[in-house]
C-alpha cells in the first residue's frame, strides 16, 4: 500500500545551484511543467552521477531511514544559534544543505569502496543500513541477506572463507590440486559484516587479510577479491564485544559512523511502518540503484576532484601535530609517539614531566599517537567525496572540517590524562571524539592563520627551489641555499618552544640541507 | 455526489475499480486535500467525455489509464477540482475532446503536455492561456500529425503573450502551412504560390512567406494592427508588487550583451518583448554596467523627444526619465515615479 510514496526519489536537482549565465529560453521548455512526463523517465538515464547520489541519500533519510540527525552542518551566509542549559549547549541552524551522517557516510563509502563500522546500541539499524547499501549497489535484497557475515564466537576460518572440496582433498597429490568452495560473498562488491567483534581472534586475522589485502587464503589457494564497499557493525567500539579487535583490523577502517538514538517524535513514521507492513530495504527505487560500471565511473570521478594548494597546506599542517613527542627520544628522527608505543613503557612515564608548551595550541599533546599514511590517504579520498556528493570540482574547507572526525574517529587515540581534558568545557572531549577532533582541526586552522602560514611559510620557498632540480646550479648558489636553511633554523631554535607542525618542517629542511650538501660535495669533486 | 458515469467510460471504471481506487488511497495519504467528490465528481464529468470518445472498450480502457493518472496528479497538485475555474480545467473539458484524435495515439505523454503548456502560459502575467486554447481546438481540426500540432502549439504560445519564446517559434513558423498560420494570428494568410486568379483572396490576405518575413523582420509587426513608421509605445512590463506586477520599487534598465536587463532593488531580470507580449524573467546574470553607445538605433532625451533616424515623437509622459536602453529596434525607458518599463518601437 505504501510502495509508491516511499519510492518516491526527490525531484531533480537535489542540490541546486545559481542558474548558469545561459538565460535563454527553450521553446521546448513550453511543453515541461508540473505534470510529469514518461520521457523524463528515459532522461534518467543521462543523470549526473552526483545528482544520483544525492537522489539515494534524499530517498533513504526521507522514506527509509528515520534519521532526522543534521550533524554534517554547512553554512551560506551567516546561521541562527541558541544557547541552552547551564552547560551552554549550542544549538545552531545550519544556513546551508546540512546532512545526517549516519545515512551520507555510508553513502561515500559506496562511492569510494572502502571499509565502513557502524557503531551503536542494539536496534538503531546498523545492520539496515548496511543492507539498503548492498542493494543500492545493486544487488537483490535475498542475495545481500543471504551474503551477511555474522559474526559469533563459534565462527571459523572455513566459515568465513569456504572450504576444501572433500573429494579432492583425497585425490589431490599436491597442494594446488586441492579445489576450495569458496563463499559466494567473497566475490561481492560490497560485503557485510555484522557485528565484527563477536569474530574470534584467529578468524579475525583471515578478514584482516581480507580487508587489508583483497584476497582470501585456504592451503595454498588463493581467491582474488574485487574492489569492495565493506561495511562492518559493531554495538561497543570501544573494546567491548565477546572478542577484543585485533589493532590491525582496527587500524583497517576506513571511517566510523555512529548509529544515534531514535527520535520518539517520529514514532508516527514507526506506527505507519508496522500499519502498512512494509520494509523500506523491499521498496528501493530501481533509478537510484547504481550499476558496478556507474560506481567504477563514480569513483574515477571523485579521484579526479582537485584539493585547492591552500587547503592541502591546512591539512598538512593539522596532520603534522600529531606523530612528535619531544621526550620520546634525543635524536630528532626517534622524537615520535611510535617510539614511546614500541618501548611499551607507560606513557605517563615519558610525557608527564611537560614541556611548559601552551597546551591549547599544542594540540599534539592530547593524543597517544600520530596519522598514519593509510589515515591521511583515507582522508583524502573521502573529502574528495564529500565534494563530490555536493556538486563540487573542488574539495573546500567546510568538507574537510565535516569529514574529518569520521575518517579520524579510531585513528586518533586519546591521551586521557593530557591536563587539557581536565577542564569542564572540555571534559567531554574525552568521550565525544566527533567534536573532539573537529575542535583539533578548528584549533590547528587558528594557529595556522595566526602564524600567517599561507604567506609567512619559508619551507614553501625552499620546496620551490628544490623542485626545480639540481642540475646546472653553481657551488655558490648551493651555497646560499644553505645558508638560508641554516638561518631558519637558527632563527626557530631561538626562544620558541618545539612545538609538532615544527618538527616535520625542521626534518624536511635538514633532509634538504643534506641533499645540498652531498651535492656540493660532489661539485667540488667533479671540479678536481 | 458525482454524476451517474455513463457509455464506454464507466465500463472501464467498472472493470478497473480496485486498480483505481489502490491509487487514489495511496495519494490521499500524501495529499491530505484531496477531495474525493470533486475527483469523482471530475471522473463522471470531463474524463469520461473524453474517454466516451473511444470507438470500443479497448480502445477506452487504453485511453483511462494514463488520463486518470494525469486527472489524480493535477488533483494532487491542486491544478483541478471543483472550485477551480482555471485554464487547466478548461483544456480538459474543451481541448481534450478537440485533440482526441491525436490522443489515441500518443495517451502517454500528450494530455500532459499540453497541460504543461496550459500552465506555463497561465503563470505568465501579460500571457493569454483562454486565447491559446481556443487557437488549439481550431487547429486540431487541421493538423495532420501530432508533431504540426505540438509545433502549432508552441508558435501559438508566443502569438498568445509568450514573447520569451520568439527565437524559438521563428524557426518554426517556417514549417507551418499557411491555414495553421492563419489560426494563430488570427488573420487571413495565403500561401505564396497563389495565382492571379484568387487576387482578390491575396489583395485582402497577407502572402506567407512576406508574412513570415514581416515577423521575422520587425518584433513590433501586429497583423492584426495597420502597420506604422511612428514611433510609439508598444508595450510595457513591470509593475508594483503589491498591485500584481514584478517590482518591489522604480526599476531602471540595463542593456548587457544585446539583452535587455531591469533591475530593482531586490532583483535583476531579463526582459523579453514584441507585439504579442512582454515577460520578465528572473535572471542570475549581474548585467554588466556598459556605457551608453554612440550611434543608438533610438534615442530619447530628458524632454521625451524620441528619435529614430528621421523619425521622431515627443512623449511628455516620459520626461525626466531615470534609465534608457535601445536594443536593436526597440527602446526602453524608466522614470524615477512608475514602477513600469516603457517600450517604444515602430509596428510597421
Amino acid at each position: 500500500m505504501a510502495e509508491q510514496r516511499y519510492r518516491k526519489v526527490s525531484a531533480s536537482p537535489t542540490k541546486p545551484k545559481s542558474k548558469s549565465s545561459k538565460s535563454d529560453f527553450d521553446i521546448a521548455d513550453l511543453y515541461k511543467g508540473p505534470v510529469s512526463l514518461k520521457d523524463e523517465a528515459v532522461a534518467e538515464e543521462d543523470l549526473n552521477l552526483d545528482e544520483k547520489l544525492r537522489q539515494a541519500y534524499f530517498w533513504l533519510v526521507n522514506h527509509a531511514v528515520i534519521s532526522p540527525f543534521y550533524d554534517v552542518e554547512y553554512d551560506d551566509g551567516p546561521n541562527q544559534k541558541f544557547t541552552f542549559g547551564d552547560q551552554k549547549v549550542k544549538v545552531s541552524l545550519p544556513s546551508d544543505q546540512s546532512y545526517s551522517s549516519y545515512v551520507l557516510l555510508p553513502l561515500l563509502n559506496l562511492a569510494v569502496r572502502r571499509r565502513c563500522l557502524l557503531v551503536g546500541g542494539p536496534g538503531r539499524g546498523k545492520t539496515q543500513i548496511a543492507i539498503l547499501m548492498g542493494i543500492l549497489g545493486g544487488y537483490d535484497i535475498r542475495e545481500i541477506k543471504r551474503s551477511i557475515q555474522h559474526g559469533q564466537p563459534q565462527m571459523t576460518v572455513a566459515d568465513l572463507l569456504g572450504n576444501p572440496m572433500p573429494s579432492s582433498l583425497i585425490s589431490a597429490q599436491k597442494p594446488e590440486e586441492i579445489v576450495i568452495a569458496w563463499r559466494k560473498w567473497l566475490s561481492m562488491r560490497v560485503k557485510i559484516i555484522d557485528e565484527y567483534n563477536r569474530i574470534p581472534t584467529r578468524t579475525q586475522s583471515a578478514l584482516l587479510t581480507l580487508l587489508a589485502d583483497n584476497y582470501a587464503e585456504i592451503l595454498d589457494q588463493i581467491y582474488e577479491c574485487p574492489a569492495a564497499a565493506w561495511y562492518l557493525t559493531a554495538n561497543d567500539d570501544g573494546g567491548g564485544g565477546t572478542y577484543q579487535v585485533i589493532e590491525a583490523l582496527r587500524d583497517r577502517i576506513d571511517v566510523v559512523v555512529k548509529a544515534l538514538h531514535f527520535n520518539t517524535r517520529f514514532l508516527d513514521e514507526l506506527l505507519t511502518r508496522v500499519e502498512e507492513d512494509f520494509r523500506p530495504e523491499d521498496i528501493v527505487p530501481p533509478e537510484i540503484v547504481f550499476k558496478e560500471e556507474e560506481i567504477t565511473a563514480m569513483n574515477k570521478e571523485i579521484r579526479a576532484v582537485k584539493v585547492p594548494d591552500s587547503l592541502r597546506r591546512r591539512i598538512e599542517f593539522f596532520a603534522s601535530q600529531f606523530e612528535f613527542c619531544e621526550e620520546g627520544a634525543r635524536q630528532l628522527e626517534y622524537m615520535t609517539k611510535d617510539t614511546v608505543k614500541l618501548a611499551a613503557v607507560d606513557w605517563n612515564m615519558v610525557v608527564g614531566s611537560g614541556t611548559g608548551k601552551d597546551l591549547s595550541k599544542d594540540i599534539g599533546s592530547q593524543t597517544k599517537n600520530g596519522l598514519s599514511v593509510r589515515a591521511l590517504m583515507t582522508c583524502l579520498s573521502f573529502v574528495k567525496a564529500m565534494a563530490y556528493f555536493r556538486g563540487k570540482k573542488e574539495v573546500c574547507f567546510e568538507d574537510v572540517r565535516q569529514i574529518l572526525p569520521f575518517v579520524l574517529h579510531d585513528k586518533l587515540a586519546v591521551y586521557d590524562n593530557s591536563p587539557f581534558f581536565e577542564k569542564p568545557e572540555t571534559k567531554a572531549f574525552r568521550v565525544d571524539q566527533v567534536s573532539w577532533i573537529r575542535y583539533l582541526f578548528d584549533t590547528s586552522i587558528k594557529e595556522f592563520e595566526r602564524l600567517d602560514m599561507d604567506r609567512e611559510d619559508p619551507l614553501i620557498e625552499l620546496e620551490n627551489e628544490f623542485a626545480k632540480g639540481l642540475d646546472g646550479i653553481s657551488e655558490e648558489e648551493i651555497l646560499d641555499r644553505l645558508i638560508k636553511i641554516e638561518r631558519i633554523l637558527g632563527q626557530w631554535s631561538k626562544g620558541r618552544k618545539f612545538y609538532g607542525h615544527m618538527y616535520d618542517d625542521v626534518l624536511k629542511m635538514k633532509y634538504l640541507h643534506q641533499r645540498y650538501t652531498n651535492y656540493l660535495r660532489w661539485l667540488e669533486w667533479e671540479g678536481k | 455526489m458525482g454524476r451517474q458515469v455513463e457509455g464506454v467510460c464507466a465500463e472501464v471504471l467498472e472493470k478497473r475499480r480496485d486498480e483505481f481506487n489502490k491509487k487514489f488511497i495511496q495519494a490521499g495519504r500524501t495529499h491530505r486535500h484531496l477531495d474525493p467528490e470533486g475527483f469523482l465528481e471530475f471522473l463522471g464529468g470531463p474524463l469520461c467525455q473524453v474517454v466516451n470518445q473511444a470507438a470500443d472498450f479497448e480502445k477506452a480502457d487504453r485511453l483511462a489509464g494514463p488520463l486518470y493518472e494525469l486527472c489524480l496528479e493535477l488533483f494532487c497538485k491542486g491544478l483541478l477540482g471543483r472550485d477551480h475555474g482555471s485554464a487547466v480545467n478548461r483544456a480538459w473539458q474543451e481541448l481534450f475532446p478537440a485533440v482526441f484524435s491525436f490522443m489515441e495515439e500518443d495517451v502517454e505523454t500528450l494530455p500532459a503536455l499540453l497541460i504543461n503548456s496550459v500552465y506555463n502560459i497561465s503563470m505568465e502575467k501579460q500571457a493569454r492561456e483562454n486565447q491559446w486554447i481556443d487557437i488549439m481546438v481550431r487547429i486540431a481540426k487541421v493538423a495532420k500529425t501530432r508533431t504540426e500540432l505540438t509545433e502549432s502549439g508552441m508558435v501559438a504560445a508566443w502569438r498568445c503573450g509568450m514573447a520569451v519564446y520568439r527565437d524559438g517559434a521563428l524557426e518554426i513558423v517556417d514549417r507551418l502551412g499557411s491555414r495553421i498560420l492563419s489560426i494563430i494570428f488570427g488573420t487571413l494568410i495565403t500561401d505564396s504560390q497563389r495565382t492571379d486568379t484568387q487576387e482578390n483572396t491575396v489583395k485582402t490576405g497577407f502572402d506567407s512567406k512576406e508574412f513570415v518575413a514581416s515577423l521575422k523582420g520587425n518584433r513590433w509587426f501586429d497583423p492584426s494592427m495597420p502597420p506604422s513608421k511612428n514611433l510609439a509605445i508598444t508595450g510595457f512590463a513591470g509593475g508594483f508588487k503589491g498591485f500584481g506586477g514584478s517590482l518591489i520599487d522604480p526599476p531602471r534598465v540595463q542593456v548587457d550583451d544585446g539583452r535587455i536587463f531591469v533591475v530593482d532593488s531586490h532583483s535583476t531580470w531579463q526582459l523579453y518583448a514584441d507585439a504579442f507580449g512582454t515577460n520578465l524573467r528572473r535572471s542570475s546574470i549581474v548585467p554588466s554596467k556598459q556605457k551608453t553607445p554612440p550611434g543608438l538605433a533610438i534615442t530619447i532625451d530628458r524632454d521625451g523627444f524620441v528619435q529614430k533616424g528621421e523619425e521622431q515623437n515627443l512623449f511628455r509622459e516620459l520626461a525626466n526619465n531615470s534609465s534608457t536602453g535601445c536594443v536593436r529596434d526597440s527602446l526602453f525607458v524608466c522614470l524615477p515615479s512608475s514602477h513600469y518599463v516603457f517600450i517604444i518601437g515602430q509596428r510597421g
